[in-house]
């Protein structure tokens, strides 16, 4: 549980800019209707980047903080692991749903809404 | 039962410039181990080497006798201050003490400063009480062994005495190793100290061993 809590406080800190790009890549699906399945290998690509990207700066940036996981028994590769395996899987999900069904702009929004309150608050913290 | 924890034999270089190529030291819970040296003899690094965080070309690292590996992920078994702050500054000081499952009251009543600050984040607190709070998780959480890297830097005098006297008496319960530059503190405290010259370290005997290997001029 505490291992959960604890990776789960890690990704905290990276969520809103790796979710940010998820949003883009239902927007972009949105956008091209029909003709979305020829991009989706692109979409791939910019996430899996992106994701890598955002991991190894905020490795780079925290780690001294690596050491107050690693004391409690979680080291910086499972903590990079769980996380990028989660938010790849948040990634294909959404996309999967945009892909089936289709977002609706009204809950897009509020994601989109949701998620800039989150990062203003994290920023005022 | 007394556990042993054991380097020997690390080599380790970066380039051409050996840092470390003769070293052995012991630790044993119950005691306190110091390590000296001066700037660059690569203290840091054998700590680092000892955790598994920094790879050598050499190395035997020993728990009650046998090689083990990648210790860093036995926090049981070892845990580890770096030099700098290492404790996220976004957290509380009641979370961080709840993530190492130890009791708010108990520090409190150790450390008065503390005192109704248990939603203070670490970020806010002065150096002193930053480090002092890394201190006592380190300390206090239960493990064999610990190693703290330069303890005492930002901390006031009165301090110094305080955190003396908690490692005094948790060492009851693990084998600490420290290595820091004010070493009359450390000589206080030490049961054995070892000092690190020229990538070799000396089990030293006194006061006089250290002048003699120049660390410090009597």
């Amino acid at each position: 549980m505490r291992t959960i809590k604890l990776i789960t406080r890690f990704y905290g800190g990276i969520f809103v800019m790796n979710f940010l790009v998820t949003l883009s890549c239902v927007y972009l699906i949105k956008h091209f209707g029909r003709l979305a399945y020829e991009i989706v290998i692109w979409l791939f690509w910019y996430k899996i980047i992106s994701m890598m990207t955002f991991f190894y700066t905020s490795v780079y940036y925290r780690k001294r903080e690596l050491y107050y996981y690693q004391n409690l028994g979680v080291s910086s590769r499972m903590l990079v692991t769980t996380t990028s395996i989660v938010d790849f899987l948040i990634w294909a999900g959404f996309v999967i749903i945009q892909f089936q069904i289709g977002l609706p702009s009204s809950i897009f929004n509020c994601l989109v809404g949701g998620v800039l309150l989150v990062s203003l608050y994290l920023h005022n913290k | 039962m007394i556990h042993t924890l054991e380097a020997d034999g690390i080599q380790l270089e970066f380039g051409l410039r050996r840092i470390l190529s003769d070293v052995y030291l012991k630790c044993e819970t119950g005691k306190i181990t110091g390590l000296l040296g001066r700037n660059g003899q690569g203290k840091s690094c054998l700590m680092n080497v000892m955790l598994g965080t920094l790879k050598s070309s050499i190395n035997s690292v020993r728990f009650d006798g046998e090689v083990i590996r990648n210790i860093r992920k036995r926090p049981e078994q070892l845990l580890y201050l770096p030099q700098f702050n290492f404790i996220p500054k976004s957290l509380k000081v009641k979370q961080v003490l709840d993530d190492f499952r130890l009791s708010y009251v108990d520090f409190a009543d150790r450390f008065t400063d503390f005192r109704g600050r248990t939603d203070t984040r670490v970020g806010q607190l002065s150096g002193g009480q930053w480090r002092t709070l890394e201190i006592y998780i380190i300390a206090k959480t239960p493990s064999l062994f610990a190693m703290l890297d330069e303890p005492f830097t930002h901390l006031n005098p009165v301090g110094i005495e305080k955190i003396k006297e908690f490692l005094a008496e948790e060492k009851t319960n693990k084998g600490f190793l420290i290595t820091d530059h004010l070493y009359p503190h450390l000589l206080d405290i030490s049961d054995s100290v070892y000092l690190l010259t020229d990538g070799k370290t000396h089990l030293t005997q006194s006061i006089e061993d250290l002048d003699r290997l120049g660390y410090i001029r009597l």
